[in-house]
């Protein structure tokens, strides 16, 4: 696969060409965190972190690549692991009192989200990780899942949507968390 | 009062959809309507716990793509060729092992694309507790393990033989990979039991030296993470290219088990018959344990 080839299945979602390009800059990417105090565990979070940040763009028709896809990567890579190290230090230097309360409820929150989505049959969660994540077109999201057609993807997505609002909104209410 | 509509545009609001103008527009219409204004924050909310999903689903399957068979890139070319030398010497040893295996009372595991097949007459026991027991038996010299294969795993093979087990996986490896799999409940004992069916339908006498199965990947729209068995080979549907997937075959009591690994997960391959199934995940704990310990992850 040569590079264009490559860019254009990761524009499709093609998770292959993902992991393809994942082995094939590995090591030069951690390299990037490990020679800056970074451990080998951090290089790879960084290297998969900054990654997904490009496959998100391609994939939704957001990124027009005007160097070399390992160039882009790698400053997305400086960039995050820049502001992981501002973090640490902050981190170091600070007092953490952050209020308790307010992070247990939105950790709850995010438990109950997760377990809403969870509940949900694979088709589902994969329409709606597709719309919403990697912003895919009706089209692409037909293609990737064998959807007759836009139409039956787009109702799909509706009424996918509309079962995670309701169980949220459920879960939700049972633990006031909603007005 | 916000309409069925405006909770339609809102939702695209929320999911980066609108255009600049649409965009504006709605911002405002939000300043008025506080309905609105909360629905967005709770649909947000929403949107991103299933971006969160997401990533960390897209996480997963990275970690799960092998990394440390690649040569470092600081390597010095001695080191480099030192690393290929050994790893050809693996391999034609794991070759010679092959080739002499007739000789083997003890099956070996082998990688492969060809999975022999066996003379079963029966059977699985009814549950998934049958299928774990069935791995640890001693294999018969007439059930050979299969065939030849891709170097890095034949290397692996060869090693676990010397386990005090002495069953016979046959592993199937191939490159490419499969969309992460989109699985429900995994029902053990319905496995075990449609496996059972397999066991004393299918395989005719055969020369169990002879026959094969070999394994093809196939796309088809119908089917994004589903195999069939059929004639004489184990079909794969679904985006199965650039990873590596293998496939565990035990004997035990002239029956064969098979299943499928694929990014950290096993499933059972049911060869009863000739119907296109999901494939559906082993949840069963002690099953995946056997499993596990067989391959040696």
């Amino acid at each position: 696969m040569n590079e264009k080839e490559i860019f254009e299945r990761i524009c499709k979602g093609d998770e292959k060409a993902l992991e393809f390009l994942y082995q094939k800059y590995y090591r030069m990417m951690t390299k990037l965190v490990i020679t800056n105090s970074g451990t080998e565990e951090e290089a790879r979070d960084v290297y998969q972190d900054a990654l997904i940040v490009f496959w998100q763009k391609a994939t939704s028709g957001n990124l027009v690549l005007t160097s070399k896809m390992s160039t882009y990567i790698y400053s997305i890579c400086q960039n995050l692991w820049r502001k992981e190290l501002d973090r640490k230090k902050r981190l170091s230097s600070e007092e953490k009192d952050t209020s308790v309360t307010i992070d247990t409820e939105s950790s709850e929150r995010e438990t109950i989200l997760a377990k809403c989505i969870d509940q949900l049959g694979e088709t589902c969660k994969k329409v709606l990780m597709f719309y919403y994540f990697e912003e895919m077109s009706m089209q692409d999201i037909a293609d990737k899942l064998g959807f007759a057609n836009t139409d039956t993807a787009k109702t799909k997505k509706y009424k996918c949507k509309k079962k995670l609002d309701e169980l949220v909104k459920a879960q939700y209410s049972e633990h006031d968390f909603l007005d | 009062m916000a309409s069925e509509k405006d909770f339609d545009i809102l939702d695209e609001y929320a999911g980066n959809r609108l255009n600049p103008q649409d965009r504006a527009a709605f911002e405002q219409q939000l300043e008025s309507d506080a309905e609105l204004k909360n629905e967005l924050s709770l649909q947000r909310e929403i949107i991103e716990g299933i971006r969160t999903a997401r990533k960390a689903e897209l996480k997963s399957m990275l970690n799960n793509v092998p990394i440390s068979s690649l040569p470092a890139e600081g390597m010095s070319t001695a080191a480099k060729i030192g690393l290929w030398v050994i790893v050809a010497g693996l391999v034609s040893t794991g070759l010679y092992f092959y080739f002499n295996q007739n000789d083997n009372t003890v099956a070996q595991p082998a990688v492969t694309n060809e999975v022999k097949e066996e003379n079963t007459e029966n059977t699985l026991a009814n549950d998934s507790n049958s299928a774990t027991e069935a791995i640890p038996q001693t294999a018969r010299p007439d059930q050979e393990a299969p065939v030849q294969s891709q170097p890095k795993v034949s290397e692996k093979q060869t090693t676990k033989s010397a386990t005090p087990k002495t069953d016979t996986p046959a592993k199937v490896e191939e490159q490419p990979a499969v969309e992460p799999s989109t699985l429900d409940v995994f029902d053990p004992s319905q496995d075990a039991e449609s496996a059972e069916h397999a066991a004393s339908e299918e395989i005719g006498p055969k020369l169990s030296t002879k026959s094969s199965i070999a394994v093809e990947t196939e796309v088809d729209k119908r089917y994004n993470f589903h195999y069939q068995f059929r004639e004489n080979k184990l079909f794969l549907y679904g985006s199965f290219e650039k990873n590596f997937y293998e496939i565990m075959e035990f004997f035990s009591n002239n029956k064969r088990t098979m299943f499928l690994y694929y990014k950290d997960n096993y499933y059972l391959l049911n060869d009863a018959d000739e119907k296109v199934k999901p494939l559906k995940p082993i949840n069963d704990a002690a099953l995946l344990k056997k499993l596990r310990d067989y391959r040696g992850n």
